[in-house]
């Protein structure tokens, strides 16, 4: 009798604690069809994301980024930026994972030249040289569609005469308007010494304005050179 | 702005009860719609799975946990959060 009473007393103790999980679920449905309530995983993955809508760089981004692929792709950049000063690795690597499935390697290197301050810093350099919105919009676009024509990232084991060559053949064949050569860590070095190069090609010197901009709080840790084509080609049709 | 709610705090089984409440399944390891099929991220097309879905209003879309599917949904509707 002592052990029946038992039994029903924990039959009764998990009756009871089925009857209100079930009915803790659907009161939180009812909430949840009321519109009062959001099923979340974790509030760090919402205020990440909303951290990023808030900042001044995205305030300013989405000023000149009209295109909704290239917007998302602008707010993953700098997500993983922050991401990066978290030093979570994983969530990075996760991320960059569902933006390749989602867009592949092209919205990886867009999310990643945000990222990496590049295109800040060119929107930076550009509001030198354009003076309406319209025209910023169509060039910060340009970059973001075309990354592989406008941008040549710099590694420590690049041969000078090469990344020389690189540019000139693409000076040669489009005429850009503009060019972006970038560098970090060590590979700075090597910009350093292209920069000298730069100023002796008589194609740039006669077509292009070359404006460089240094970054880093301890030292240099970023070392862009930018090349516009000269004001009185800007704003040719082509 | 709505309310928050953690599902971390649930059991497995009080997730699936979740789903069923609402008009969907699962299989123990991924959201299924009605027909048993596997719901998938309106924004990044993956299938959804059962251990990092996010439910949220407006006509109850359910997506991964991600910053870019957040983002996403966001930008549809810049209220809820």
């Amino acid at each position: 009798m002592c052990s029946d009473t038992y039994k029903d007393t924990i039959e009764g103790i998990t009756k009871g604690a089925l009857e209100f999980g079930e009915n803790k679920i659907k009161q939180l449905v009812q909430q949840f069809k009321n519109g009062k309530l959001a099923f979340i995983q974790d509030q760090e993955t919402i205020d990440l994301v909303k951290k990023q809508l808030e900042s001044g760089e995205w305030d300013l981004c989405k000023g000149y980024i009209k295109d909704d692929f290239l917007k998302l792709l602008v707010k993953m950049g700098l997500t993983l930026r922050e991401l990066d000063r978290l030093k979570e690795t994983k969530k990075i690597q996760n991320l960059k994972q569902k933006i390749n499935i989602k867009f592949g390697p092209r919205g990886i290197h867009i999310s990643e030249i945000v990222q990496n301050k590049l295109l800040t810093s060119f929107i930076g350099s550009l509001a030198k040289t354009i003076n309406t919105v319209p025209e910023m919009i169509e060039y910060i676009e340009k970059l973001l569609n075309n990354l592989d024509n406008y941008v040549i990232f710099i590694k420590n084991t690049d041969n000078v005469k090469n990344i020389h060559k690189i540019i000139e053949t693409k000076i040669m064949a489009n005429t850009p308007d503009f060019l972006i050569i970038f560098s970090c860590g060590s590979a700075i070095q090597v910009a350093m010494t292209l920069k000298s190069e730069l100023f002796k090609m008589q194609i740039i010197t006669e077509n292009y304005t070359v404006e460089i901009q240094e970054e880093g709080t301890e030292g240099i840790n970023k070392y862009l050179i930018f090349l516009f084509k000269q004001e009185s080609n800007l704003f040719e049709d082509k | 702005m709505v309310e928050t709610f953690s599902l971390q705090t649930l059991s497995k089984d009080e997730k699936i009860q979740l789903l069923y409440e609402l008009g969907f399944k699962s299989d123990g390891i991924y959201v299924l719609d009605p027909e048993g099929k596997k719901i998938k991220d309106k924004y990044i097309d993956v299938d959804v799975k059962l251990e990092n879905m996010l439910i949220l209003p407006s006509s109850t879309i359910i997506l991964d946990n991600n910053p870019m599917s957040i983002a996403s949904y966001l930008e549809e509707h810049p209220d809820v959060f």
